[in-house]
Parts: structure tokens; C-alpha cells; sequence
């Protein structure tokens, strides 16, 4: 598929056919369109399941002092 | 916790050395003067309420935000962050230069608030800047208007913030470390953040109560700075929100602070902008009410809302609000969605200019507003920016 500045990639007929066949029950007027979106959506949940950032112990040392300074912790 | 936006929280403060050697040597300097506008742009890139924004934009990331609302890299981006220069700027200045960035204090006196790192300059198409952002390039919108008297050429580059302004309003600004520790202490896994730039009414309450009903806690985050003569001081705004949240919130489950930004009024750009801020602040949700953003009839009143279906990889949900009003048959304050009587005789809105007279004429807007919340505001002398 390829799009006015995007990259073409490949993907099999019959799958191409099977989301060409389910865009009129989206609101995406192209394959691509579509794609682009599952895609992402994909990506990004994946993204959110990854390792998350705890704060260092200086770190939240500090933070909480700051944030008891101002009142916002008793 | 949500990640941040992009995946990691920018931070870009000047250490103590580094910030002494730029002292030391402020005088070796090419210096600018920055516009309170400017200087809170800078404030949220280097507190990372702008992540992953480590600078102003340069020209592949502006042109892609205009082109396509994500960064150069694919990462969701609606608002320009940008510095303008005029041409004589450009050359004087060489590509490479770090540029000091000087605000005024509260006292009018100079103060040297960042650093800035230049990468590049380009010139721009405002036509184009403002037909994205805006959909018009009617000169009578503010946010077209202030684009159009922008200097020709814009500066990329990195920025550290170097001195922090002071204002009495300063303990109620959280950055996004602090929020996300506190959110992390209290426990909260999802938090829902609401915006406003007035005191709350019943309306408010409700939807931040039909949205806490759903989430571990809530942060109301009031929009403070410069403002449009007759819009409510701060001061006001923080005041009713202490009484409300005093008053007729559970304890644990509110937090209140600010958030100092320009308002573009880019409507549905906009509502994605604040999102992500909300996002880098570590909350979860955000509600998303009527013309969000808007002014005037440039946008329709949902479009803020369909907006957020073109951003599947945003990380953050909206909650979108249609309608809230008073209704005389179910006796409560509802919202269109729970109320079949919308449109009908029994559908009471809220008035806004009918709060704002009372207000000012000392008396409380029984109908309208928490009586708590009206007294802490007609005790100040000054309601209103003048």
C-alpha cells in the first residue's frame, strides 16, 4: 500500500480483500487509512505494557519533601 | 504509571555549576528578551509538561506537525512550539550560538530564565501555520492573529531553564514528577484531569464527579497567566476550587494545581495539546467538554471530540462531555446522556453572565453555585482582571 508521502509495504491479497471488504462498516475510506490505524493502536498498547519507570530513592526523597513543603502531603 | 509522552519525561534544568558558569559569564552572551508566552513554553519543555519537546521546533518537526499533527518521529503533536526571530536576528546570530533568554520578574526586572541552544532558522508559511492549526486564517481569531504578527523566521534549537519566576501562585504549580509521585503515593492507578479558567459551578461539579465515579482520583488543573480583561484573577479561581474540593469532595481522591499555558483557541488541536500535557502530568483520563478550546464560531461544538478518534496512539482517554444543565423534572443537575428530557421545558442551563453579575454584586448564585464556593469568592475586594 502507499500513500501520497508514505512508504509501501506488502502485505497478502487475501488480507488486503478481507479489510477492503470490512471498510464499508469503518469510518476509513482506504485500506491504508485502516491499517495505519490498527497498527498504531497496536503499537501503542504495546508500548504501555512495557517495564514502567519507578522513581529513584533521591528522587522521591526530594519530591516528597517539596510536595510536603507546599501541603500537598501531611 | 501512563508513560510519558513519546516514553520519557524531559527534564532539562541547568545544573548549579553550569548555571554559575552562565552567571559568571552572562555578559559573553548574545541575550533576548522573551515574552511571557515564550517563557512558559520554555518552563513546560524543561519540567517535560511538553515531552518529548526538548527545544523549540525545528523545521522537519514543525512542517510535520502541520502536515500530518505528529512529530518528524510519529508521536502525536498538534501546536507548534515555536520561537520567532526577525531576519536581522538571523544574522547576527550564528547557527550553533547559545542564546540566553531573559524574562521579567514580577518586579519588572530582567531576569535570565533559559538557555537556548540555536539549531537552525527558517522561514515559515503563516498562511499554512494558521489554516492547520486554526482551519481559518480569519485575522479576527486571536490565535491567527498573534501567529500573523510573529516575526519571519522561526529558531530551532534545545533549551534548559536556567531561573525559575516566582509568582504567589507558585506552590499550586505542580510539575509533571511531583504530580506523577503524588498520584504513585496515593495509590491511584487511573486519574482523571479537568480543565477550566473559572470558578466551578454545579455543572463542573458534575462532571468531575460522573468522572471521579469512574477514576481513582481526580486533578483539577485551572489554566492560569495572562488573561483577557473581565475573566476571574487566579487567585479567585484557586480559592473556589480550595472551598469545593473543602467542602464537597471525599478526601484523597482531588488534587489541585495549576497549569501555566498559552490559550492558542485551535479548538479541536488544541484538546489533543492539552491531553498530552495532561498525560506527561500522569493522568490517565481527561474530560473534554463543549467547543473545548474554542472561540467564537470557528468550530463546531463537538469537533474536539471526534478529533480524539484520529489519535489511536494517543495514551491518554478522553471523557467528552456533549451537554450538562439543570433539569426540573429529574431534579438534578444531569448531562444528556442520562436525562431524556434535553430540549425540553424542564432543561435549565447554566448562565454564566447571570453568575459572573451576582458575583460581583457580592450575592451568591443560590441556583448556580455551592454556597461555600460563592463566599470564598465575594470576600476579595477584586473578582475580575481589570
Amino acid at each position: 500500500m502507499v500513500d501520497e508521502k508514505g512508504k509501501e509495504i506488502t502485505i497478502s491479497e487475501s488480507l488486503y480483500n478481507k479489510i477492503k471488504n470490512r471498510l464499508p462498516k469503518t469510518e476509513f475510506s482506504t485500506v491504508s487509512d485502516y491499517i495505519e490505524y490498527i497498527v498504531r493502536e497496536v503499537l501503542n498498547s504495546l508500548e504501555e505494557e512495557e517495564e514502567k519507570k519507578v522513581f529513584t530513592k533521591d528522587e522521591e526523597k526530594e519530591i516528597e519533601q517539596r510536595l510536603r513543603d507546599l501541603g500537598y502531603i501531611d | 504509571m501512563i508513560k510519558p509522552h513519546g516514553g520519557k519525561l524531559v527534564e532539562r534544568i541547568v545544573g548549579d555549576s553550569y548555571k554559575s558558569r552562565i552567571m559568571e559569564q552572562e555578559s559573553e552572551y548574545e541575550k533576548v528578551t522573551i515574552t511571557a508566552d515564550s517563557y512558559k513554553d520554555l518552563k513546560n519543555i524543561a519540567y517535560g509538561v511538553f515531552s518529548p519537546l526538548e527545544g523549540f521546533l525545528n523545521e522537519n518537526d514543525f512542517i510535520s506537525v502541520l502536515e500530518n499533527s505528529r512529530l518528524e518521529n510519529d508521536v502525536p503533536w498538534t501546536i507548534p512550539i515555536v520561537f520567532d526571530v526577525d531576519e536581522a536576528f538571523t544574522q547576527r546570530v550564528d547557527v550553533g550560538t547559545d542564546v540566553l533568554l531573559v524574562s521579567k520578574n514580577g518586579k519588572g526586572e530582567d531576569v535570565i530564565v533559559g538557555i537556548f541552544k540555536i539549531d537552525e532558522f527558517y522561514k515559515y508559511d503563516k498562511k499554512k501555520y494558521v489554516m492547520s492549526v486554526f482551519r481559518t486564517d480569519d485575522i479576527e481569531h486571536p490565535g491567527v492573529k498573534k501567529v500573523m504578527n510573529k516575526k519571519d523566521y522561526l529558531a530551532g534549537g534545545k533549551v534548559m531553564l536556567v531561573n525559575e519566576i516566582t509568582s504567589e501562585l507558585s506552590s499550586y504549580n505542580l510539575k509533571p514528577k511531583e504530580t506523577r509521585y503524588l498520584f504513585h503515593k496515593k495509590g491511584w492507578k487511573s486519574v482523571v484531569a479537568f480543565q477550566t479558567r473559572n470558578p466551578p459551578h454545579l455543572g463542573h461539579e458534575y462532571v468531575q464527579k460522573s468522572s471521579l465515579t469512574i477514576c481513582d482520583g481526580l486533578l483539577i488543573n485551572p489554566v492560569i497567566g495572562k488573561k483577557k480583561p473581565g475573566d476571574f484573577l487566579d487567585k479567585i479561581i484557586i480559592e473556589a476550587y480550595e472551598a469545593l474540593i473543602k467542602y464537597y469532595y471525599p478526601e484523597n481522591r482531588v488534587v489541585l494545581s495549576t497549569f501555566e499555558t498559552e490559550m492558542h483557541y485551535a479548538g479541536p488541536k488544541e484538546a489533543i495539546h492539552h491531553a498530552i500535557a495532561r498525560k506527561n502530568l500522569g493522568c490517565t483520563h481527561f474530560i473534554v467538554g463543549r467547543d473545548h478550546a474554542g472561540v467564537g464560531n470557528y468550530y463546531g461544538p463537538f469537533d474536539a471530540h471526534k478529533i480524539f478518534n484520529n489519535f489511536p496512539d494517543l495514551g491518554i482517554q478522553p471523557i467528552c462531555f456533549r451537554t450538562f444543565y439543570k433539569c426540573k423534572k429529574c431534579n438534578a443537575v444531569v448531562s444528556d446522556k442520562i436525562c431524556p428530557h434535553e430540549n425540553s421545558e424542564y432543561q435549565v442551563n447554566f448562565k454564566g453572565r447571570e453568575v459572573r453579575r451576582l458575583l460581583s454584586e457580592g450575592k451568591i448564585p443560590k441556583e448556580e453555585m455551592r454556597p461555600e464556593v460563592a463566599e470564598a469568592i465575594i470576600k476579595n475586594k477584586e473578582l475580575f482582571v481589570k
